[in-house]
């Protein structure tokens, strides 16, 4: 018998030897230090390198890919920190949360049947690495923490997809798929709270298989808005759009719901993605609008209507009525979460003590609102609560480098999220809060139904892109009081090059930013499609402005140009 | 009971030496990357799929789900 043939052909760039390389140089830097002063030999290996004087992060990257020659040493006790408490930790968690699932051979079968699931979730790490650069003490600590939530978020959802998957049940459908709702990513898990104590439960089409993927492997979503490109559609529309559809185009969409609930929400290319969800995903289907003039009070009501109408579907289509007591429930702790976040924007805003980094912040509190109230959120959010309240008794400078506090406003670019940690250790800019964590700032009121529809259907009007971006000019406006509001020295200016209605508005934010002096950096992107504008040119744009407008020297000058182009 | 007690706790320590190293040479990126990835996009670009376009657009005619449990 003899073994089956390795194709090596598979392996284009596979020359392992040229490569991959294992950095000694540190350790032998540290060896010759060691001798010459010992102290200070001593010092690097407890404290690590001072950052912004000694550490040079971007030597540390492999050219083209970004993976590390070795991982960062920041000192004794955090890199063990990191080491135990996020590397080994999270790895553990993800396997454990997979083994103790519905069916953890079904998620197994999902890893070769989705390209989503196979390729994009096993590099996480590397998506806390490159996050969590930079970051020491209780910055580190609760930021991973942050991160930890959306592991375990991002797991339950597809070891849910698989366990209700038909395509992978041999075209079967379970008890699973019966009681699994699939809607839109930009439907509020909230929504399903009425069921989620009668044994359904609720996960989105596109969260797990597209958006959370990009920030964590952006190549993966390429294939998805070249398959919708293919059938025809133009390349201008939003990138977003185009790559959920793509996922149904490319068949690989599990089949885990007996219906499906839809929105126009965040804009009119999401409409798109709703006929091609209706074509594509051929089952009962709700559209659910949700309003974007939403200062109308006449809107509220509405709005109300139409969450009541989805209910109604539910309803008919599952034949389990709606619960108020479990709606009431799981609103009532949702709102904790709602108020500890205004406790961590008192905090962002007024000290200097705010321990979780510009994209730890952003991606936390978007996906815990978007999917909804879990243990795992609210476990997570009472553990950063604690480094918050440490970090304000002790009065913690968690961002020494800090030079500008930025204000992020519009969408930010999915493949380059963690550019807040490149632009602190580069140039010391720290993003304070950025425009889509501030959505969703609603206290629901409980006592009366009237209350309880009146202010969760405000609630659901101010969705992520929707409460600024979409809800007409005054709104995307607020940039000011934020600005102010935030202590905030700069804007980070995200330009989503393919968003009609934000570039509508472009003209009136320069003129705005020059007649109140403030000094604004237009960051171009395309959401998840890193070809349009890639991570070296957005850098390229901030080190520009920096330099000329700004006229300062980098923190890390080994960080100002390095090619990733190949990385995740 | 001791030269036992002292084994397990010599393999504990060996394998978190181990997981020590891969984790700061980034052995697993460097796996993922040249080793998996690899193979598994291979795997999917060769994978036969549905064509999704050849699906008529229906409004309102839905598959029967007939097996209700």
């Amino acid at each position: 018998m003899s073994l089956p043939k390795i194709d090596m052909s598979i392996f284009p760039e596979l020359q392992i030897k040229e490569n991959i390389k294992f950095n000694v140089n540190g350790l032998k830097e540290w060896g010759e230090t060691l001798v010459s002063d010992p102290a200070k030999a001593l010092r690097w290996f407890w404290k690590g390198k001072e950052l912004g004087t000694e550490m040079r992060l971007g030597d540390l990257y492999e050219d083209k890919t970004g993976l590390y020659k070795h991982r960062e040493w920041r000192g004794f006790k955090d890199t063990f920190y990191y080491f135990n408490a996020i590397w080994l930790y999270n790895y553990g968690c993800a396997v454990k949360a997979i083994l103790t699932s519905e069916d953890p051979i079904a998620t197994l079968k999902g890893v070769f049947r989705y390209r989503w699931l196979g390729q994009d979730y096993l590099t996480v790490m590397h998506w806390f690495d490159r996050g969590l650069e930079g970051a020491r003490g209780d910055a580190l600590k609760a930021s991973g923490w942050a991160y930890n939530g959306m592991v375990l978020e991002t797991v339950r959802q597809f070891c849910r997809l698989c366990a209700a998957d038909a395509n992978l049940h041999g075209g079967k459908r379970n008890k699973y798929w019966y009681n699994t709702f699939a809607h839109d990513e930009t439907v509020a898990g909230a929504i399903f709270y009425p069921w989620r104590d009668q044994g359904f439960d609720a996960v989105s089409l596109q969260m797990v298989p597209y958006f959370v993927g990009v920030h964590v492997n952006s190549q993966v979503v390429l294939n998805y808005i070249d398959a919708m490109q293919s059938i025809g559609l133009p390349g201008d529309p939003c990138p977003m759009c185009q790559a959920e559809s793509g996922i149904f185009v490319l068949d690989d969409v599990p089949d885990y719901s007996p219906l499906c609930i839809v929105t126009n929400e965040a804009c009119d290319d999401s409409v798109g993605t709703s006929i091609t969800t209706d074509w594509f995903y051929d089952r009962p289907m709700f559209a659910m609008p949700q309003p974007m003039q939403f200062d109308d009070p006449l809107v509220q009501e509405h709005c109300a209507n139409e969450i009541q109408m989805a209910w109604d579907f539910i309803e008919d289509q599952v034949g389990v009525p709606y619960s108020e007591e479990s709606f009431v429930k799981y609103i009532k702790l949702q709102n904790i979460l709602q108020e500890h976040e205004r406790e961590k924007w008192e905090v962002a805003a007024k000290t200097s003590s705010y321990p979780l980094t510009g994209t730890a912040q952003a991606l936390f509190r978007i996906y815990y609102s978007q999917s909804g109230w879990r243990k795992h959120w609210a476990d997570n959010d009472e553990r950063i609560m604690k480094i918050v309240k440490r970090c304000v008794e002790k009065k913690t400078d968690t961002f020494p480098l800090c030079r500008h506090r930025a204000l992020a406003w519009s969408c930010a670019p999915l493949f380059y999220s963690h550019w807040c940690a490149w632009a602190y250790n580069t140039w010391g800019i720290v993003a304070v809060i950025n425009m889509d964590s501030l959505m969703f700032d609603v206290v629901i009121r409980t006592d009366t139904h009237e209350h309880l529809m009146e202010d969760f259907a405000l609630w659901n009007e101010w969705a992520p892109m929707r409460r600024m971006a979409v809800g007409g000019y005054k709104h995307i406006f607020e940039c000011w009081e934020n600005y102010e509001r935030f202590n905030c020295d700069m804007v980070m200016m995200y330009d989503q090059l393919q968003c009609k209605g934000m570039t509508g508005i472009h003209g009136m934010f320069e003129d705005e930013f020059r007649n109140r002096n403030i000094p604004a950096i237009w960051m171009p992107h395309s959401l998840p499609d890193r070809r349009i504008v890639n991570r070296a040119e957005i850098r390229s744009i901030i080190n520009d402005y920096m330099t000329t407008v700004m006229g300062e020297d980098p923190i890390d000058p080994s960080l100002l140009e390095f090619d990733d182009t190949q990385g995740w | 009971m001791k030269k036992k007690i002292l084994k397990v706790l010599g393999m504990g320590l060996s394998v978190y030496f181990v997981a020590f190293l891969a984790f700061i040479l980034d052995l697993d990126g460097k796996a993922l990357f040249y080793l998996y990835e690899p193979i598994i996009t291979k795997h999917f670009d060769d994978m036969p799929r549905k064509d999704m376009t050849k699906m008529p657009y229906e409004m309102n005619k839905y598959p029967k789900y007939d097996d209700q449990i």
